[in-house]
C-alpha cells in the first residue's frame, strides 16, 4: 500500500518541478534571478480554471488528443519502476507497453495537430514524426541494452539483473547507453539543442507549433503531460547511474529525488551553453564533475587519476581566462600554465601513484562515511557553495560567474575528502583539492598576484606533497599500513 | 633597484640561517653540526639585535622594493625569536651532549637537523620581515614543512603518528588561511590605481575604502587558518602531540616562537579589518573568542594531563590564548599582549628545556614517575618548578604582570564575561599545575635514576630566563615601555 501511494504521489506530484528548475537554472546562467520554483504548478492550476476554445473545423480528434496523451504517460509511469528497482502495477512485458504507450502518445498529439487542418501544425506534425522515426530505434536499443542481463521485458527483472556494480565490468555498454538515453531525453521532449520550447519563431519549432491551438485545460493537460515525459526519461536514466536498490528506503528516495534535480540542473546547463563563457565555464564544471568522481571513487589510482586530470584542467584555466581577456601579462599566464601542468598534472600524480605502489594500497576500505552518502554530501556542498557565492556577492568581479562556486565547492569537497576517508593518501588527494579550489578562487585575483608568490605557492604544495609522501612512506614502514585511523596512540 | 644599506642588512638577516643551514649539510661530524648553530644563530641574533634597535629608534624601515618591512611589530617579534633562538640553539647543545659523546647520533641525523633548525630559522624569519602578505603566507608554509621532521627526530610510532597530524593539520590550516589572504587582496579590487593590494603597508593606509563584506570572509578563513598554526582552540589538535614528541629543543621553539609568528599574521590583518568594517571591534570580538575559548579548552586538559611535556603544550595553548585575548580587548590589552608575549616565550622554552633534560634523565615524560625532580638533578628540577610556576600566573613573575594587566584592560571596557572567563580558566589551570609542579619536585625519586652532573652552561640556561623574568616582573624599564606601546600601536585601533 505505502508502495503503490509513494509510487503514485512521485508520479503526479513531481514532475512539473522540473520545469522549474530548469527554467531558474537557465535564469541564473543568464544571470538573472528567474520565476520562482513551484511557477509551473500555478500556471497548470492558472490553465486548468480557464475554457477552452476549439475551432468549428476541429472534430472530436482534436479534443480526445491532450486527454489520450497525458493519459498514455501517466500509464507509462504507473508501470515504470520510480524509487525502487520494481514497480507496484509492474507485470512481465512491461517494456514493451512502456515503449507503446509512449509512441501512442506522440501519435495521438500528432493527429490531433494534423486534425486542425492548419498547414502550420500540419508541418509541425511532420517534424516530430521526423524526429521520432529516429529516436525510437534509439530508445528501443537502451531498452534492450537495460533488458539484456535479465534476458527479460519486465522493468523490476531488469534493473534486478542490472545492478550498480555492473559499471564496474560494463561501463563502455551502460556509458553509451546513457549517453544516448540523455539525447533521446532531450529529443523527446523537446529540449534545446533539438528543439526549443521557448522559441517565439514558429518556423523553428516542432513540439510548440502542433499545440499552439489548445487552449485552457487541453493545453494544462499537454504541459502536464510534457513534464512527465521528461520525469519518465529522466527515472530511466537515474537507474542506469544510480544505485537504487530494491524497496522503498530513504536512500533510494533520496537518490531518486536528488537524480531527478540533478538531470533538471543538467538539462538547463545544456540549454544555457550558449549564455555560457564556453570554455573556461565547461572547464570549470569540469573541475566540479571530477570533484564528484574523486568523492565517489574508491580505487586509489582512480582517485590520483581523476585528480591529475583536474591538474590538467587548472593549467588551461589561466590560458582561457587570459584568452577571455583578463589583462594578467602573457609570459606569466604561460609560465603559470607549464608550472601547474608539471606540478599538478605530472610530478604529484607520479609520486602519489608511487606511494600507493610503495605502501601497497589499493583501495579505500570503508570510508568513515560511505561512499554513496559522501556523494550526497558533496552534491550538497555544491548547492551550498552557489548559495554561499551568491551571498558574499563575489561573483560580480570575478572572469566567470562560476569560478568563485567551483572553487568553493572544490575546496568543501575537499575537506569532505579528508575527514571522511582513512587512506593516509586520500587524505593527501582531499589536500591536494583544497589547494586547487584555492588556486581556482586565485584566479580572480591572478593579476594582482606577484608572480614570484605565485611560484612560491606551487613550490610550497609540490614540497608539502613530497614531504606528506615520506611521512606516508615511514608510516608505513613502521606500522606496515597508512590508515589513520589506527594511529590512534596519543590521546588527551 | 638602488641597494641601501637596509636591503643588504634584511638580506643578510634571511641569508645567514639560509646559508649556514647549507654548510650543516656538508659538515663531516655532529660536534661541527653544532658549531655551524652556535655561529650561524649568534650572527643572526647580532644583526638581529641591530636592526631592532634601529627600528625602535629611528622607525620602520624597507627593503626589496618595499617587499620586506620591519616596523616596531615585526622587529618586536623578531626580538623575542632571536632571545628564544639564541636559548634554544644553546640548549640544543646541552640536550644532545650525551649522545653526540657516545657517538649514538650519527652526523647525517645530525647534519639533518641542523639544516632544517636553520631552516625553520630562515622561514620565520621570512614571515616576520615580509610586507608582502602573500609572501608572508609563503613563510608561515614553509615553517611547517621546515618543521616537519624535527617532530619525527627521535623516530618511533607516536613520532610518526604525530608529525603526520602536525604535517596534514597544518597544512589544511594553512591552505585555508592563503583562501583569505586572497580574499584580502580582492577586497581592493573597486579602487583603482592601486599598484600591488597585497602589499599591507598599502592596505593599512585604505583600510577604510576596503570592501567590507570581502574583508569580513577573508578575516574568518585568515582567523581559522592562522590559527590551526597558532594552536588556537578548537583547532589546536596537532599541537599536544607534537609538543610531545618532538626533541625538547624543538618543542621550545614550536611553543617560544612559532606559534606567535601564526598569530602575528592574524595581528597585522586586525587593523586592515578593523578599517574595512569601520572600526566597530568585529574582529577584535571574534579574535577575543577564539582566545577565550583556547583558554576554556586548555584549562580543561591541563587537570588531567599525566605527561609533562603535553602538560606544557597545553600551557601553550592557554597562552597563546591569553595573548588572543588582550589583543582581542585592544588598548592596554594590546599592550599587555605583546608584554606577554615576551614573557610566554621565555618561560615556556625554560619550561621545555628543563623537561626535556629531566625526561632524558627519567627516560619517561609520565608525570607519576617523575618524582623528587629536585633530588636528581637540582638545577633542572628548580628550572621546572619555577617555569611552571611563573607559567600559572604567580607572583612576582612577568607572567603574572602581564596578565594583570590584561585583566585590567578587560575592566576598563567593561567586557565583564570575559573577565569571569579569563579568572576561571587561569585559576583553574592555576590549581591544577601547582598540583603536578610540587608533587615532581619534592616527591620520592624512584630507584635507579642516575644523578647528573651540572655543567655551568646548564646553570646559565636556567637562571637567566628566570632572572628576566623576575626582573620584568619587578621593575619594567622605560625604554622597554617604549618597545612595547610602539609594537603595540602598530596593530591598536581607535574605538
Amino acid at each position: 500500500m505505502v508502495e503503490i501511494v509513494t509510487h503514485l504521489a512521485l508520479l503526479l506530484l513531481f514532475p512539473p518541478l522540473l520545469l522549474g528548475i530548469i527554467v531558474k537554472t537557465k535564469a541564473l546562467f543568464a544571470g538573472r534571478v528567474g520565476a520562482p520554483l513551484l511557477q509551473p504548478y500555478s500556471d497548470l492550476w492558472k490553465l486548468l480554471k480557464k475554457g477552452a476554445v476549439y475551432s468549428r473545423t476541429t472534430t472530436w480528434i482534436f479534443r480526445a488528443g491532450p486527454i489520450i496523451a497525458l493519459a498514455s504517460v501517466l500509464t507509462a509511469g504507473v508501470v515504470l519502476p520510480l524509487a525502487s528497482t520494481s514497480s507496484p502495477f509492474g507485470f512481465a512485458g512491461d517494456v514493451i507497453l512502456f515503449a507503446y504507450l509512449l509512441a501512442l502518445g506522440r501519435f495521438v498529439t500528432m493527429a490531433a495537430a494534423l486534425d486542425t487542418g492548419s498547414p502550420f501544425e500540419g508541418m509541425g506534425a511532420s517534424r516530430e514524426a521526423a524526429f521520432s522515426a529516429l529516436v525510437e530505434p534509439a530508445l528501443f536499443l537502451v531498452l534492450g541494452i537495460i533488458c539484456l542481463p535479465a534476458a527479460s521485458v519486465s522493468f523490476s527483472n531488469a534493473w534486478a539483473a542490472l545492478p550498480w556494480q555492473h559499471w564496474g565490468v560494463a561501463h563502455p555498454c551502460l556509458l553509451a547507453a546513457s549517453a544516448a538515453l540523455f539525447i533521446v531525453l532531450l529529443t523527446e521532449n523537446s529540449r534545446i539543442p533539438v528543439d526549443d520550447p521557448n522559441t517565439h519563431l514558429e518556423l523553428t519549432m516542432i513540439h510548440e507549433v502542433m499545440v499552439l491551438d489548445h487552449s485552457g485545460p487541453d493545453f494544462a493537460f499537454i504541459l502536464y503531460g510534457a513534464s512527465i515525459k521528461l520525469f519518465l526519461f529522466g527515472s530511466l536514466l537515474i537507474h542506469l547511474l544510480l544505485p537504487i536498490s530494491a524497496g522503498i528506503s530513504w536512500q533510494n528516495a533520496a537518490l531518486f529525488l536528488g537524480g531527478q534535480v540533478g538531470m533538471a540542473i543538467l538539462v538547463g546547463i545544456v540549454e544555457s551553453r550558449r549564455t555560457m563563457n564556453l570554455y573556461s565555464d565547461f572547464l570549470l564544471l569540469f573541475v566540479v564533475m571530477l570533484n564528484l568522481y574523486i568523492v565517489s571513487a574508491n580505487r586509489l589510482t582512480a582517485c590520483v587519476k581523476a585528480s591529475a586530470l583536474q591538474g590538467a584542467a587548472l593549467a588551461l584555466l589561466p590560458i582561457i581566462m587570459w584568452w577571455n581577456g583578463s589583462p594578467t601579462p602573457l609570459v606569466h599566464v604561460i609560465l603559470m600554465a607549464v608550472g601547474t601542468l608539471a606540478f599538478k598534472a605530472i610530478v604529484i600524480p607520479i609520486m602519489l601513484a608511487r606511494a600507493i605502489r610503495n605502501v601497497d594500497a589499493r583501495r579505500e576500505v570503508e570510508p568513515f562515511v560511505s561512499l554513496h552518502l559522501s556523494l550526497l554530501l558533496a552534491a550538497l556542498l555544491v548547492g551550498v557553495s552557489f548559495w554561499l557565492a551568491g551571498a558574499l556577492e563575489l561573483s560580480a568581479g570575478a572572469p566567470s560567474r562560476l569560478l568563485v562556486p567551483a572553487s568553493f565547492s572544490t575546496l568543501l569537497i575537499g575537506f569532505l575528502v579528508l575527514v571522511s576517508r582513512k587512506k593516509a593518501i586520500t587524505q593527501v588527494i582531499g589536500y591536494l583539492m583544497i589547494e586547487n579550489g584555492v588556486f581556482v578562487f586565485s584566479q580572480s585575483v591572478a593579476a594582482k598576484l606577484p608572480f614570484v608568490v605565485e611560484l612560491g605557492v606551487l613550490l610550497d604544495l609540490l614540497v608539502a606533497i613530497f614531504v606528506m609522501n615520506i611521512v606516508i612512506h615511514q608510516i608505513n614502514r613502521e606500522f606496515d599500513h597508512i590508515n589513520v585511523d589506527k594511529l590512534d596512540l596519543l590521546k588527551g | 633597484m638602488n641597494v641601501g644599506r637596509e636591503d643588504i642588512l634584511l638580506w643578510a638577516l634571511l641569508l645567514c640561517p639560509t646559508v649556514g643551514g647549507g654548510l650543516c649539510l656538508l659538515l663531516r661530524s655532529p660536534r661541527q653540526v653544532l658549531w655551524m648553530l652556535y655561529v650561524s644563530v649568534l650572527a643572526f641574533g647580532g644583526i638581529a639585535g641591530y636592526l631592532g634597535w634601529r627600528v625602535f629608534s629611528k622607525g620602520t624601515i624597507f627593503a626589496a622594493d618595499g617587499w620586506f618591512t620591519l616596523d616596531p611589530l615585526s622587529a618586536y617579534h623578531l626580538t623575542v625569536m632571536t632571545i628564544v633562538f639564541v636559548l634554544s640553539t644553546i640548549f640544543a647543545g646541552s640536550y644532545f651532549r650525551d649522545s653526540v659523546q657516545d657517538g649514538s647520533l650519527s652526523t647525517k641525523r645530525m647534519r639533518r637537523f641542523g639544516a632544517l633548525w636553520l631552516g625553520s630559522l630562515a622561514a620565520m624569519i621570512l614571515v616576520l620581515i615580509s610586507n608582502h602578505l602573500g609572501m608572508m603566507w609563503v613563510g608561515i608554509e614553509s615553517t611547517t614543512l621546515m618543521t616537519t621532521f624535527l617532530i619525527c627526530f627521535h623516530r618511533s610510532r607516536e613520532s610518526l603518528e604525530a608529525t603526520w597530524k602536525y604535517l596534514l593539520i597544518c597544512s589544511v590550516g594553512i591552505a585555508i588561511s592563503f583562501m583569505g589572504t586572497l580574499l584580502a587582496g580582492a577586497s581592493s579590487g573597486h579602487i583603482p590605481g592601486l599598484k600591488d593590494p597585497m602589499l599591507w603597508s598599502a592596505l593599512r593606509p585604505i583600510a577604510a575604502s576596503l570592501d567590507p563584506l570581502t574583508m569580513k570572509a577573508s578575516f574568518i578563513f585568515l582567523i581559522v587558518g592562522f590559527g590551526t598554526k597558532a594552536g588556537l582552540a578548537p583547532m589546536h589538535t596537532w599541537l599536544p602531540d607534537a609538543h610531545s614528541q618532538a626533541p625538547a629543543p624543538v618543542s621550545a621553539i614550536f611553543s617560544g616562537i612559532m606559534l606567535n609568528t601564526a598569530l602575528y599574521c592574524v595581528m597585522r590583518y586586525i587593523p586592515i579589518v578593523e578599517g574595512a568594517t569601520g572600526n566597530a571591534g568585529w574582529a577584535l570580538g571574534i579574535v577575543r573568542l577564539f582566545g577565550i575559548v583556547s583558554m576554556l579548552i586548555a584549562a580543561a586538559f591541563i587537570i588531567f594531563q599525566h605527561d609533562v611535556k603535553r602538560l606544557l603544550a597545553y600551557h601553550s595553548v592557554e597562552h597563546l590564548g591569553i595573548i588572543a585575548v588582550g589583543v582581542g580587548l585592544g588598548g592596554l590589552g594590546t599592550f599587555a599582549a605583546m608584554f606577554h608575549t615576551l614573557n610566554h616565550s621565555v618561560c615556556k622554552s625554560l619550561g621545555f628545556f628543563c623537561a626535556g633534560r629531566l625526561g632524558q634523565m627519567y627516560e619517561t615524560h609520565d608525570m607519576h614517575r617523575m618524582r623528587g625532580t629536585l633530588h636528581v638533578s637540582p638545577i633542572w628540577g628548580i628550572g621546572l618548578l619555577l617555569s611552571l610556576m611563573a607559567l600559572i600566573g604567580v607572583a612576582p613573575f612577568a607572567v603574572f604582570m602581564s596578565e594583570l594587566q590584561i585583566v585590567k584592560a578587560a575592566l576598563d571596557v567593561n567586557a565583564i564575561v570575559i573577565l569571569v572567563l579569563f579568572l576561571a580558566s587561569t585559576g583553574i589551570v592555576f590549581v591544577g599545575a601547582l598540583g603536578h609542579a610540587t608533587s615532581m619536585a619534592w616527591g620520592k625519586a624512584p630507584e635507579g635514576v642516575p644523578q647528573s652532573k651540572t655543567k655551568m652552561i646548564d646553570i646559565a640556561l636556567v637562571v637567566a630566563p628566570l632572572a628576566l623574568l623576575l626582573l620584568l616582573g619587578l621593575w619594567m624599564p622605560e625604554w622597554l615601555r617604549g618597545i612595547l606601546s610602539q609594537a603595540a600601536d602598530v596593530i591598536s585601533t581607535t574605538r
